[in-house]
């Protein structure tokens, strides 16, 4: 049991803990009931005059109910729920032991009372005693286990219960820190780059306004949904290609390809745009003569499979220095999230490319 | 003054050289569009500026500085690194943040150094006094006068440069250094060092014929006797 589990165990609300104390004392009030009933069968099987069995039997489920409602205070006192499940054994052993020897002392005195007053008065025996301390204490311990285990059960339940709830809120939690920011290195590079395009071509040059704009409105609104068309992931990944055509020109050459039937299949946001940059960022920027960009979308076997390619070498991960790390984390946690075991994604060498990929089962 | 633009994205290099049109002082003798390049064209033209992008294929900015033996004065260009930026400590007359402003291009040239090139010039085979020398250690850079270096010290393959407080490495063996460097300015005071003459404090006569020199921060040098003849001659001139 864990640590957060108990303290929820602990810190349930007044409403359940009422709704806690009247279920124990419908059970505790039917559980009685049902040994008062089995004391009268006993008592009148065993040949005991009417009278003394019922009155016996009164006082034995009066003294155990009440003994047992005491007892339970003290457990609430020293808080013996709160003990892993293991450790409550010799507590209940020794709890049981003390309640059924006040217990039985007491129901002996009055049951040698009750014969000595009308008259028929028994001889005590030692072994009468040890019959009827063995009897209650069967008993209390039967009453120790049910209600500790109805505790734990009650624990296990609400403590699973919190789990799911912390998942929950974990997953929103991530989606939202989730957030790809578009690489500032690009988005000052393309703006310089736009404003020297108005020297020598007006019409581009507003259209690379649009698509740049096109592209950080789709950065800031994407975790509005978490998955979106294909199509309108690859409209943006082309977009970002054009605008890093107007810095890399002629040493960047890219191809989209998608099949048909995957356009309208739904990918979560950025995922290709992520992947793109960082072609270009840790491919091509460092490439002298340049090299090329090579996307492709395409079903196999009821999955998407998506790859992005460029020319160059994998390098190891130097997570501290760049982001690179943060974008493939944040494509491999989204397709998580919301696929678990049904999606991949993959980063490798593959002859003179460097290769990644993600492959999304489709539900069938 | 002759500047050359080192950039690899061409729109770049149109959008600096149109603001640099109007400032007549300035004039572009060549673009590079990486550090190779560079390297032949500040070769071939000697360009006094530098506008130097710090991110490019192949070797970046720093990197080319580092393979040069002195630096022309330069100014940066980089779009968004903050981390380059902050890491240099010394005397980089200015670094511009792509798009570039008018105004912030005119100050920086305003610290431009338009004095007359003479001491800049190599004297003979040697780096002037005024030549600046681009050191990189770890994660700090500086652009270093040669004039402003008091000691080069061995330091296996390397050479430790100490100037003001700071001490860093450069990839260069002493050997190296020593042939580059004006004999009328640095000494080799013996094996494992080469001090500055004009930033010594103190000469005293030492045991076996040696000298001691106090460099000006009271850092202690000692004259091997065989290079202390010399040391007395060159002084004496």
């Amino acid at each position: 049991m864990d640590q957060s589990a108990l303290n929820t165990a602990s810190n349930n609300t007044q409403l359940e803990r009422e709704e806690e104390n009247k279920r124990f004392w419908i059970a505790q009030l039917i559980g009685w009931a049902g040994f008062f009933t089995l004391a009268l069968l006993f008592n009148i099987l065993r040949g005991a005059p009417i009278f003394v069995s019922v009155v016996t039997a009164i006082f034995a489920f009066l003294s155990g109910f009440s003994l047992s409602s005491a007892y339970r205070n003290f457990i609430k006192f020293k808080k013996w729920i709160e003990l892993p499940p293991f450790k409550i054994f010799f507590p209940a052993v020794l709890g049981s032991l003390s309640v059924s020897v006040v217990w039985t002392a007491s129901f002996l005195s009055f049951y040698y009372a009750v014969l000595f007053i009308l008259d028929t008065p028994e001889s005590f025996t030692w072994s009468n005693a040890l019959a009827q301390w063995i009897n209650t204490f069967v008993v209390m311990f039967l009453w120790n286990i049910l209600y500790f285990s109805y505790h734990f059960i009650q624990i296990g339940q609400r403590s699973r219960v919190e789990k799911y709830k912390l998942e929950v809120e974990a997953k929103t939690a991530q989606l939202n820190l989730l957030k790809a920011q578009i690489n500032p290195h690009f988005m000052f590079n393309a703006l310089n780059n736009i404003r020297a395009l108005t020297l020598e071509d007006v019409p581009r040059s507003r259209e690379m306004i649009t698509h740049l704009s096109d592209i950080l409105r789709y950065s800031m609104n994407y975790m509005k949904t978490p998955e979106i068309e294909l199509k309108q992931e690859l409209a943006i990944v082309e977009q970002f290609l054009e605008l890093c055509d107007i810095q890399f020109e002629e040493r960047l050459r890219y191809k989209i390809t998608a099949s048909e039937a995957c356009l309208t299949m739904l990918v979560p946001p950025m995922t290709l745009q992520i992947l793109a940059e960082n072609s270009v960022k840790h491919g091509i920027a460092h490439l002298p003569q340049g090299g090329d960009v090579l996307i492709n979308a395409s079903l196999e076997d009821q999955a998407l499979k998506l790859e992005v390619r460029n020319s160059g070498v994998l390098q190891p991960a130097k997570k501290t220095k760049d982001n690179n790390g943060i974008g493939v984390e944040n494509i491999y946690r989204r397709l998580k999230l919301i696929h678990g075991d049904k999606a991949s994604f993959s980063l490798s060498q593959d002859g003179d490319w460097v290769l990644a990929s993600i492959i999304i089962k489709q539900k069938t | 003054m002759k500047a050359l633009i080192v950039e690899d994205s061409r729109l770049a290099r149109l959008e600096l050289k149109e603001l640099l049109s109007v400032h007549q002082e300035i004039e572009v003798v060549g673009e590079a569009e990486n550090a190779e390049v560079a390297e032949r064209l500040i070769e071939e033209l000697d360009p006094d500026l530098l506008f130097l992008d710090i991110n490019m294929p192949g070797k970046n900015g720093f990197e080319l500085l580092e393979s040069l033996d002195a630096a022309p004065q330069v100014i940066f260009t980089t779009a968004y690194d903050e981390f380059a930026i902050k890491s240099f400590e010394y005397n980089a007359l200015d670094y511009l943040l792509k798009p570039i402003k008018e105004d912030r291009l005119a100050k920086a040239l305003g610290k431009l150094d338009l004095r007359s090139q003479e001491n800049k010039l190599p004297t003979g085979d040697y780096l002037g006094p005024e030549q600046q020398v681009f050191v990189k250690d770890g994660e700090k850079c500086w652009l270093v006068k040669i004039e402003d270096i008091r000691l080069f010290e061995v330091c296996g393959n390397y050479s430790r440069v100490y100037f003001d407080q700071h001490k860093p490495l450069i990839l260069r063996s002493l050997n190296q250094l020593e042939e580059r460097l004006d004999p009328e300015h640095f000494f080799r005071a013996n094996r494992q060092e080469i001090i500055n003459l004009k930033k010594i404090s103190k000469i005293e006569p030492w045991f076996n014929g040696r000298l001691k020199v106090w460099m000006d921060d009271q850092q202690e040098v000692e004259v091997s006797r065989r290079q202390a003849v010399r040391f007395k001659e060159l002084l004496s001139l």
